[in-house]
């Protein structure tokens, strides 16, 4: 490897920072960074992961090497690309032909255009059919799909469609935005392929991703982005054991938080203590059915209970329905067959709902025009204990949404969830979007105070490892879908 | 890219726009109250003069001094302007909230929406107006009617993203009443959308205004409004007296631009996106 | 943000408004400059026995007589039974004589007998008999109640019975064109027949009258075969004239300074008057149809007088009607039936002060008169639209400033007029070649009638006088009663009497005339509807 890197990097990042102009109170304008002195390389047939919770702005370092950023952002420091400076212009010539982007999401495909089409129009000489039609059989695409509207594939196979994009594209340097979501092991490992593969073929590769022990299952090197900073660059093979090899101390603690590893430090789920409260019974789920409509079923006759006190996680991967399950479940839809009753009720209009979901991204369920007290007004929160358990400083009542990290705010969505009144938690991939040390540090505090409360949670996740630590049982969501 | 050196830094330049388009229209609305109602009597001896120093615009037929009665049909027209933006913006905020009721109070505040906008304004506008007598409460109950339905359609918009925005179902988890919601979650959020397309409104009431009041079916030509000026002048171009029509016309297009700056400029201070681009 | 829904309410502001209309206007104002200071050339047209007329008059009723053709001038179409000459003395026209029975209820009149319509068919007594019959039915602005019956007595004579002696009855036999019973029906107003100089060829509503000559005719022939008539609005028509499209155009004082190659400004006398009428009664009473009834202020007399005697007049015709005009006394001034004794000094403040101040209007601190509590103040209406009306009541409130009464001014549609003009004093417009309008407006019989009598006047003398008109037998006879009317030395309708109306200027009709075209003298032209130019268009030709 060592080889490698003595050659000229394709991609050279120099004393990179970003802000942008913002205008807080008045007239002053300040400037907000988000990176800050960055540097890195990627050299042909590497691929470097930037690993960084959502947030941390390392998609905003992706969209500045594509040249895609808004107005209003302002930059520092050079990029270099195959020795070359990147100017505006120039990156507007070559993005595209020299530097490719793999999107986060699959609605990056034209919803009217054929896939077909869609991936010949970015191939430049030869028969486009050909190549378009040998590319989606070499990553298992059926000979079909070409004709296929995107509506039309599953999601795993619109990722591939998207994939087959960068693949056959001439580029040299491909940016990989988070393409793995929450997927289920089979498309992940699938999904990694083709990148190894691309990256086989010579080409660098930059693979912006939250999750660590994807990084490392893909990537040469890893970046570990924190606070608009790069922490560290660390070879993958460097991440094992305690991480002895690991030379900063974030970096080692990331690494030891991780659900694989040690996680919570003397945390053992079931040793708990528990108080029973007389009129808690349980959640019960009877037999709910849910399909969007003309859709077909995402689960049928689906049952579940949750007791007080009780950890119970479930176990999915994207796209299985479970989040909606989970809205079923806390009231947000209704199921189209069966019911749900909390404690033997089963209407609560009007009233502070005994099921409180906490969603994946905490951005969205803040309203972002509301400082955080009136967002804890909101629920009715006012236990300054609860607040000083969960983290919650005093100062951050002031702030704006916009002003806190996703793990702070994730912290408030806790916080109001834990009213008085509510029996039970959903926690719907709570913490996937953020590092691991926070994850560690809500799942130590929810658990505690779960269990003081008598309060059952049903923890929903794609990650295994982490469910495995934090539940007294765990269910597989494919087990009760019943489709 | 790069950060160049400037005198005033955006949102500065942007308040001194706001400021400098608000004091011009200012100065207009004073000037057209203070205005020397002698300057409006008739001067028979002054009677169709060229523009000239005494007299800026230059005199009409009865000798009146065309300033005098440019800034006193500005105003006027500002007046109704003002109160025909005020009621189609309260229109579009009373409808785009109604649409957030349900699918089907909705569905029919879409099918008003295209019913207007699929009528030429001006048709429309003539109508309504001459279906409420004419005069001042024709052109602004005409105008009222008419012009709400693009603010409706964004307001309409935005309140539905917001509806369905995660944390409006947290809120009605919480046990929230659909009243609280939408006091507290979607009206904040309106407000200064709704502010802005009050002022944006603006320009386009007032040209609506003169337009139709220039056809004959606005205000009545005993009314000092810029319309009328501008139909009266009409018939005097033949005898070469230009200023008649010019100078009105032209500080008609100078208030509909200064409101169209003041309204835009106001978007990019409360829009927070648009705010800090350059 | 919705950066969508900003994106199109932007566009749709940017497109629609900034965009177009901006430019729309900019567009409109370059245009107004380019347009004044273009020049236009004259063709010098080749001398033709066609001419190009725009001069107004469009008949919202078309071209029938007997529901108003032709009232107010030549009805060109058809012949009526006697005529004006340039004197207003009455003259033979379809008649040949004439004679009133003693009792003044008969009217017996010989016809010519060689008379023929345009399609061939002779004109008899039948026919004069059906007009008179359809007039007096057709419940339209001719005012035949008083006719008892007509028979016709042969094929040349016609009998006119009345029920009340009525001297007037004489003009409507000038003004009324006799229509043929045979092709008569409810397309007549479009499709006009009659035994006049020209006959229709075509009528373009909206924008043209094609006539040419009648072969059939039996007066003296015209000079033209051919007039085209082009109902042009006040600008254009003064745009074709400089263009040199037209042969004669009428046009507004305001373009009558202006230089035509090419054309003639000809200036004709009128009885097209102006004037305002005062509510006479003080207010309290309704119409019928609940509009309300007169006005404390110009109830009484002081204020009318003073007004009447205060305005200046000839201030009036030089600064509105750029001197196009002359300053009017009373409704039918230089008529045969006008009182000249009525002709007072006018701008005279001081006497007009001395009046309202011997009456109790003394000024309070702001300038303004008051009576008993009550400021001399009210609301001028006028025509919105009619912008020599506007002007006069603008520059007439101007004028009443001094004299310490506050005038405002409104222009109001014809429809708000008619619900208002019982309690507003209106500028009005008044001038007819048949003294029967004297009657209608000062009558009190016709109180709250239509137009006429709208401000309630009423006078037990100047009724007595008017009847007295009506019912003479002779023209000298009725014309005494009708000055007596005006003033008989202690009282009258005039600004020496009772002053219900302020006449204030007669309009001179201005038309830009070819400067080859010889029209020759004419008579004092009517209130401004039909096409009075025309009354002695035989005598039209090129020098």
């Amino acid at each position: 490897m060592g080889n490698i890197l003595d050659k000229e990097p394709l991609l050279e990042v120099k004393d990179f920072s970003l802000s942008f102009r913002q205008y807080k109170k008045g007239l002053r304008e300040t400037k907000l960074q988000v990176i800050r002195n960055l540097n890195m390389t990627i050299h042909e047939g590497e691929i470097v992961a930037v690993v960084g919770a959502s947030g941390s702005g390392k998609s905003l370092l992706a969209n500045a090497i594509l040249g895609i950023l808004p107005e209003h952002a302002l930059l520092d420091g050079t990029l270099n690309y195959k020795g070359v400076m990147l100017t505006q212009e120039l990156l507007e010539q070559i993005r595209g032909k020299e530097i490719s982007l793999i999107p986060q999401s699959v609605n990056a495909l034209d919803p009217i255009m054929k896939t077909g089409k869609q991936v010949q129009s970015v191939i430049r000489n030869g028969d486009k059919k050909e190549i378009q039609q040998a590319i989606f059989s070499k990553v298992g695409l059926p000979i079909h799909t070409g004709k296929k509207y995107p509506f039309e594939l599953s999601g795993g196979m619109a990722r591939r469609v998207l994939a087959t994009t960068a693949m056959i594209s001439d580029a040299d340097l491909i940016i990989a935005d988070e393409p793995t979501p929450g997927l289920d092991p089979t498309v992940l490992h699938e999904t990694i392929g083709y990148i190894k593969q691309l990256a086989l073929d010579g080409k660098g590769i930059m693979f912006i991703t939250h999750d660590i022990e994807t990084a490392l299952k893909i990537a040469d090197r890893v970046a570990i982005f924190n606070g608009g900073e790069i922490v560290e660059i660390a070879q993958a093979a460097d991440f094992t054991g305690k991480g002895e090899e690991l030379k900063h101390p974030y970096t080692k603690k990331l690494w030891e938080a991780m659900p694989q590893n040690e996680f919570i430090p003397g945390l053992n789920v079931n040793k708990v203590p528990t108080s029973k409260a007389s009129e808690n019974i349980g959640l019960e789920v009877e037999g709910i059915s849910y399909h969007y409509r003309g859709g077909n079923y995402l689960f049928k006759d689906l049952e579940l209970t949750v007791n007080p006190g009780e950890v119970v996680g479930l176990h999915g991967y994207s796209g299985s329905g479970k989040s909606t399950m989970a809205q079923i479940i806390a009231g947000y839809l209704k199921p189209k067959k069966g019911m749900v009753t909390v404690n033997g009720k089963r209407n609560f209009r009007s009233m502070v709902h005994p099921v409180q979901l906490v969603w994946q991204h905490p951005e969205k369920t803040i309203n972002p025009r509301w400082q955080m007290e009136k967002v804890l007004a909101e629920g009715g929160m006012s236990d300054e204990n609860l607040l000083m358990e969960l983290g919650i400083n005093r100062e951050w009542l002031t702030r704006w949404p916009s002003e806190l990290s996703g793990g702070e705010l994730q912290r408030f969505c806790i916080a109001r969830a834990l009213h008085e009144n509510v029996k039970y938690i959903i926690a719907d991939e709570m913490t996937t979007m953020l590092d691991t040390i926070t994850q560690a540090n809500l799942w130590k505090t929810i658990l505690r105070l779960a269990r003081e409360r008598d309060i059952g949670i049903l923890a929903i996740s794609h990650d295994h490892q982490l469910l495995k630590r934090v539940c007294n049982r765990i269910i597989n969501f494919n087990d009760i879908a019943n489709v | 890219m790069g950060e160049r050196k400037r005198m005033l830094n955006l949102r500065q330049r942007t308040i001194a726009m706001i400021i400098v388009a608000i004091l011009f229209l200012f100065g207009m609305v004073i000037s057209g109250f203070l205005i020397n109602a002698d300057k409006l009597t008739v001067n028979l001896d002054m009677k169709n003069s060229a523009p000239s120093v005494s007299h800026l615009f230059g005199t009409d037929w009865l000798g009146r001094d065309m300033l005098a009665r440019t800034l006193k049909g500005l105003t006027l027209s500002m007046g109704v302007g003002l109160l025909a933006a005020f009621l189609s913006a309260g229109i579009a905020l009373l409808l785009s909230l109604l649409a957030s009721w349900n699918k089907r109070i909705d569905s029919m505040v879409t099918w008003l929406i295209d019913l207007f906008l699929s009528v030429p304004h001006i048709v429309l506008l003539i109508l309504i107006s001459f279906a409420f007598g004419g005069g001042f409460k024709g052109v602004v109950i005409g105008l009222a009617f008419t012009h709400w339905p693009s603010l409706t359609r964004l307001l309409r918009a935005e309140m539905l993203q917001i509806k369905s925005a995660e944390y409006v179902g947290v809120s009605h988890r919480l046990g929230k009443s659909r009243r609280w919601i939408a006091l507290h979650h979607l009206l904040p959020h309106l407000i200064p959308q709704l502010f802005v397309g009050f002022i944006l409104l603006f320009p386009h009431a007032i040209l609506h205004e003169s337009a139709i009041t220039f056809l004959g079916f606005g205000l009545s030509t005993e009314q000092p409004a810029i319309g009328v000026i501008l139909s009266e002048s009409m018939r005097y171009l033949s005898t070469g007296m230009w200023w008649l029509a010019f100078f009105p016309g032209l500080s008609l297009l100078l208030m509909v631009a200064l409101f169209d700056l003041l309204g835009r400029n106001l978007k990019k201070l409360i829009d927070p996106f648009h705010g800090q681009k350059a | 943000m919705n950066e969508l829904a900003y994106a199109s309410i932007e566009r749709e502001y940017n497109m629609k408004q900034r965009e177009k209309f901006l430019w729309i206007i900019l567009g409109l104002l370059v245009f107004i400059l380019g347009a004044c200071s273009g020049t236009t050339e004259n063709e010098s047209d080749q001398e033709t026995d066609e001419l190009i007329l725009a001069i107004g008059g469009e008949p919202d009723n078309g071209f029938d007589p007997t529901t108003g053709w032709g009232r107010y001038g030549s009805p060109l179409f058809q012949s009526t039974l006697f005529t004006y000459d340039k004197d207003f003395n009455i003259v033979n026209d379809l008649a040949t004589s004439y004679s009133l029975s003693d009792d003044g209820l008969t009217w017996t009149i010989d016809l010519r007998d060689d008379v023929r319509f345009s399609d061939e068919e002779p004109l008899t007594a039948e026919d004069v008999k059906f007009t008179f019959e359809t007039a007096k039915t057709s419940g339209s602005i001719i005012d035949l109640n008083n006719l008892e019956e007509v028979k016709s007595i042969d094929n040349d004579t016609v009998e006119f019975t009345l029920k009340e002696p009525e001297s007037t009855f004489i003009y409507l036999l000038v003004s009324t064109g006799i229509v043929p019973k045979h092709v008569y029906d409810d397309t007549y107003n479009e499709n006009p027949v009659g035994s006049g100089p020209y006959q229709l060829v075509q009528w373009d509503k909206g924008q043209q009258v094609i006539v040419e000559e009648n072969p059939n005719y039996y007066g003296e022939k015209p000079n033209f075969s051919k007039l085209t008539f082009l109902f042009l609005s006040e600008d254009a028509a003064f745009a074709a004239a400089k263009a040199g499209e037209v042969d004669v155009a009428s046009v507004p004082p305001a373009f009558a300074n202006e230089e035509v190659e090419g054309m003639e400004l000809i200036e004709l006398e009128s009885v097209d008057n102006r004037g305002i009428m005062f509510p006479y009664v003080a207010e309290g009473e309704e119409t019928a149809d609940g509009a309300p009834i007169g006005n404390d202020v110009t109830a009484d007399k002081a204020i009318r007088k003073a007004i009447n005697i205060g305005v200046d007049r000839q201030t009036l015709v030089d600064g509105v009607l750029e001197g196009f005009g002359t300053p009017a006394y009373s409704v039918a001034d230089n008529m045969p039936w006008w009182n000249e004794d009525t002709v007072i000094e006018d701008n005279d403040p001081e006497k007009a002060k001395q009046i309202l101040e011997e009456s109790g209007w003394l000024e309070n601190e702001s300038g303004v008169r008051e009576k008993d509590g009550l400021p001399a103040e009210f609301t001028l209406l006028y025509p919105a639209g009619d912008q020599i009306r506007q002007s006069l009541s603008i520059t007439f409130a101007e004028l009443m400033k001094p004299l310490g009464i506050q005038v405002k001014t409104e222009g109001k549609s014809w429809n708000e007029l008619e619900n208002l003009m019982y309690s507003n004093p209106v500028m009005m417009g008044w001038g007819s070649h048949d003294p029967l309008e004297i009657y209608n407006l000062y009558s009190s019989e016709t109180r709250g009638i239509g137009y006429y009598n709208a401000n309630y006047y009423a006078n037990p003398v100047v009724d007595d006088y008017l009847k007295q008109a009506i019912r003479a037998t002779s023209e000298e006879e009725a014309n005494k009663y009708w000055k007596k009317a005006q003033w008989d030395g202690e009282t009258g309708f005039s600004s020496l009497g009772d002053a219900p109306w302020a006449w204030l200027v007669n309009l001179n009709h201005l038309y830009f005339v070819n400067a080859n075209l010889e029209i020759g003298e004419q008579k004092i032209q009517p209130h401004g509807h039909g096409w009075p130019i025309t009354d002695f268009i035989e005598q039209w030709h090129w020098q």
